[in-house]
């Protein structure tokens, strides 16, 4: 959404309002960023409205989502781009898209000529229309031409219509190719004119939230704003804006970091390789963590400020996910049980005893002063704000096309170097202005090149255009067949303190029927070539590590993938978390994508044979 | 009145909120991990694939149909574990909830066998709480005269099963008494209706023919579990689609 709609945002979705989600990934119905909305949203799609939507979803593993969608199409994993644009191919093909949009409102469809007519660089549809035809994507992502264009048709011609990403995890995301799927899946909802539009595409919207005080900024300030990021964030990594598993590489590789806080983060465990993070620690001289449990971080902190728990402390929630703005406002249902302060108020309190002029920046003298400071100007008064303990204004404001709403709020409004002329970028000139200069070389380095992958010349390139990547796995796939996907379930969830809670032990494997522990799963024909019965014991190998669990035979699920939850293979966090089943972490590829920093959860390849 | 859930499946997405709600309404107690592999965990409400093991009518990759299902006591108007129980600890009252009397109950377990639905559970050993667990029981409890229920501590040797929350109906009962007028049907849902995040459950009195469930109970929808049977289950499923 960033690099084509200029919105720094999870994309919201008026899933209510929608005939048609083609939902690409399966966490639909799962533990996503937001799940209650996307479960609500999905619901009243089903039954809450006289005319029953249809949800498509595509993913190479079925899950709760795929069980609970019309139709469940089992891409090879990765290529969701190529499917993306296959799509679009064929709805540019047979005439079905938004001309007012994108001959309006759009930058870079159209090829961009120099002045005596030659092409200096394609636009978006003529890149789609000669790359990405149904045979060509059929061939990459495994799914028949036929489908393609029915689903072409079925989605462009059931509007309102959404094509939507759930951000958070499966085999998506993780490597820059999910970055450019990720844009192709965008372009999808601008082709049809879902951008800001009743069922498509919403951008959240937030209250009107008081200025924090303007302060001159001291020498120590100045110094840290112009250092270079400990995470390599916009320099190493020249598209991140963060990079949080690239700490632990940085910190090896020699960069200094004197102290560390580590809040709401437990690297060591759920980062791929987290256990690097360990050799990391050892060279920074003075660790502090927050976290409430014990975790397998805060286990080499040199100081633990346990925050106190969601049920006893301040804190504000700004709506995601719904477009509408509205702020929740936490506020403790008991006092601290134990003595514990929330980070807010550690820091006000730490401000004050630096002293001027950071005691003057900070004149709040506990977090809940902060917050009503904050929130003074959202509508209502703090009683009111505190006894409804939300505010919002509900009820979502779409913009005209072309408005002063639509530049400032909708389309271009976090830009940093792409102008915000309120212009969807089918071409991303944010990407062009990063990448644009880099040359070939340069790029290369970055694990990116000039022409389109089949090595076609392509005038001006492919970089700044969304396009297929394919995913570069770590593994040989003759020696390691299968793709290795670690899933969030809905019922651990992807917080390390839910796994030592008992009663969500109980309840963690209710699709496959298992209890307190891990298990592989693995498809039925895959399984039975590997001379494998359900719940044979069985290691499942990548080139990083290896782990012994349970195989469970599941039928939803593609031959050349496997999945393992996650959440388990906790070393502390608990009693009930603590020693049961495997970290699927440990098990992945702990590189950093080159170019945006992105941790890589998606690229490693795995072997599974009898225990 | 007589008391009845309809569950709508295509609203349904088998997240299990509704099991973890009534878990920390009821008091249900978490067993033992090698107890839980022997089928032994205590679900009033259960979230099961249907059916549980894959079939040939499920399919073959990739055209795999699963379906899940969320199921509580059916409160059968034809209890087959009331017909069998030796003692009376289990009983159909006069609203139609089926009743479990832990102050009555032997342990013998002829419920358990009978009920076709597998409703029922049994409590092998005493259920524990380990230090703070038990700080988050719900003080709520029905007792009396010989009897105990709904969210009550269990102990050791006796079976048992969803009520429909009776102990939520008690306080509603008593609140409108309190408040001197009549008692609505409306006023009061079991946890698991309640917490719904897909507001896939619905409650009320069947015997209100202008009730959501008697209305949604009409719907070319609307099914029963194993209605073959002859239980008469009061829980009504509305098929997905």
């Amino acid at each position: 959404m960033y690099l084509t709609q200029g919105i720094y945002d999870l994309p919201a979705y008026d899933l209510e309002n929608s005939n048609y989600v083609l939902s690409f990934g399966a966490s639909l119905l799962e533990a996503g960023p937001f799940p209650q909305r996307m479960v609500s949203g999905y619901s009243y799609v089903r039954r809450g409205r006289a005319d029953r939507g249809k949800v498509v979803v595509i993913d190479p593993r079925q899950g709760v989502s795929g069980a609970k969608a019309d139709e469940w199409i089992p891409i090879n994993p990765g290529t969701d781009a190529a499917l993306a644009l296959g799509l679009a191919n064929v709805i540019i093909r047979a005439g079905l898209v938004d001309s007012n949009f994108v001959n309006n409102y759009s930058f870079g469809y159209e090829d961009f000529p120099d002045g005596s007519g030659t092409v200096l660089h394609k636009g978006f549809k003529n890149f789609v229309l000669e790359n990405y035809d149904p045979a060509r994507v059929e061939e990459i992502t495994g799914v028949p031409a036929t489908t393609i264009s029915r689903l072409a048709g079925e989605f462009a011609g059931n509007k309102p219509a959404v094509a939507i990403l759930p951000g958070k995890g499966g085999l998506l995301n993780g490597t820059l190719g999910g970055v450019y799927a990720a844009m192709a899946v965008h372009c999808l909802n601008a082709l049809v004119g879902s951008i800001d539009a009743r069922g498509g595409v919403l951008t959240q919207r937030y209250p009107i939230l008081q200025k924090w005080p303007d302060l001159p900024v001291d020498t120590v300030a100045q110094q840290g704003c112009g250092a270079e990021r400990i995470d390599g964030a916009g320099t190493q990594f020249p598209l991140a804006r963060d990079a949080y598993q690239a700490v632990a590489d940085r910190v090896l590789a020699g960069h200094p970091l004197e102290v560390l806080f580590l809040y709401d983060a437990n690297p060591v465990y759920e980062v791929p390789g987290g256990a690097r993070f360990v050799g990391a620690f050892d060279k920074i001289p003075f660790i502090v963590s927050f976290a409430s449990f014990m975790d397998e971080s805060a286990q080499y902190a040199d100081l633990v400020l346990p925050e106190p728990t969601f049920l006893e402390r301040y804190e504000d929630h700004f709506f995601e996910g719904l477009g509408y703005p509205g702020v929740g406002l936490r506020q403790p249902v008991i006092s601290p049980r134990h003595d514990t302060l929330s980070v807010g108020d550690f820091f006000l309190r730490v401000a004050a005893a630096v002293g001027d002029p950071v005691a003057r920046a900070f004149p709040w003298k506990t977090y809940e002063e902060a917050l009503r400071f904050r929130l003074a100007d959202v509508g209502a008064d703090w009683q009111m704000v505190s006894e409804l303990g939300v505010w919002m204004t509900p009820g979502y404001r779409f913009a005209r096309r072309g408005s002063d709403k639509w530049v400032k709020e909708v389309v271009g409004r976090d830009r940093r170097n792409a102008p915000r002329d309120g212009y969807f970028d089918f071409y991303s000139r944010e990407l062009n202005c990063i990448l644009g200069t880099l040359d070939e070389s340069q790029l290369s380095a970055l694990g990116l090149s000039r022409g389109d992958t089949s090595g076609r010349p392509l005038p001006g390139g492919a970089v700044s255009l969304p396009h297929y990547e394919p995913t570069p796995y770590v593994g040989e796939a003759a020696d390691y067949p299968f793709t290795l996907n670690v899933i969030t379930l809905m019922s651990l969830g992807p917080v390390s303190a839910a796994a030592n809670l008992p009663t969500l032990q109980e309840n963690s494997g209710m699709t496959v029927g298992e209890t307190w522990g891990s298990w592989l799963e693995i498809n039925p024909e895959a399984a039975r070539e590997l001379g494998l019965n359900d719940k044979d014991e069985v290691w499942v190998e990548s080139p990083f590590g290896k782990a012994r669990t349970k195989a469970r035979i599941v039928k939803g699920l593609r031959p050349d993938v496997v999945n393992l939850p996650y959440n388990q293979g906790h070393t502390a966090v608990g009693r009930w978390a603590k020693d049961r089943g495997v970290n699927g972490m440990a098990l992945l590829n702990p590189a950093s994508e080159p170019a945006a920093g992105l941790a890589a959860f998606t690229n490693t390849r795995v072997k599974v044979y009898r225990a | 009145m007589r008391w009845s859930m309809v569950i709508d499946l295509d609203k349904c997405v088998a997240c299990q909120g509704c099991s973890i709600a009534c878990r920390f309404e009821n008091n249900t107690p978490v067993v033992n991990p090698a107890e839980a592999v022997k089928g032994r965990a205590v679900r009033w409400n259960d979230v099961f694939p249907m059916p549980i093991n894959p079939t040939e009518e499920t399919g073959e990759f990739p055209n795999v149909k699963t379906r899940y299902i969320t199921r509580p006591c059916m409160h059968c108007d034809n209890p087959p574990c009331v017909k069998v129980c030796p003692v009376q600890a289990t009983y159909k009252d006069d609203e139609g909830l089926v009743r479990q009397n832990y102050a009555r109950c032997i342990g013998c377990r002829f419920c358990t066998v009978a009920c076709p639905y597998g409703v029922r559970y049994f409590n092998w050993y005493a259920p524990e709480w380990e230090e703070p667990m038990s700080e988050h029981l719900n003080p709520d409890r029905i007792e009396g005269d010989g009897d105990l229920e709904g969210p009550a501590i269990r102990p050791k040797g006796v079976v048992e099963k969803c009520t429909f929350c009776i102990h939520r109906l008690r306080k509603a009962r008593a609140r409108a008494e309190a408040e001197g007028r009549p008692f609505r049907a409306d006023e009061y849902v079991p946890a698991c209706v309640q917490t719904c995040t897909g507001k896939a459950r619905f409650f009320g009195d069947l015997d209100d023919p202008n009730s959501t469930v008697s209305l949604l109970a009409k719907s070319p929808r609307a099914f029963r579990l194993l209605e073959e049977v002859g239980t008469h289950p009061k829980v009504i499923y509305l098929r997905e689609g």
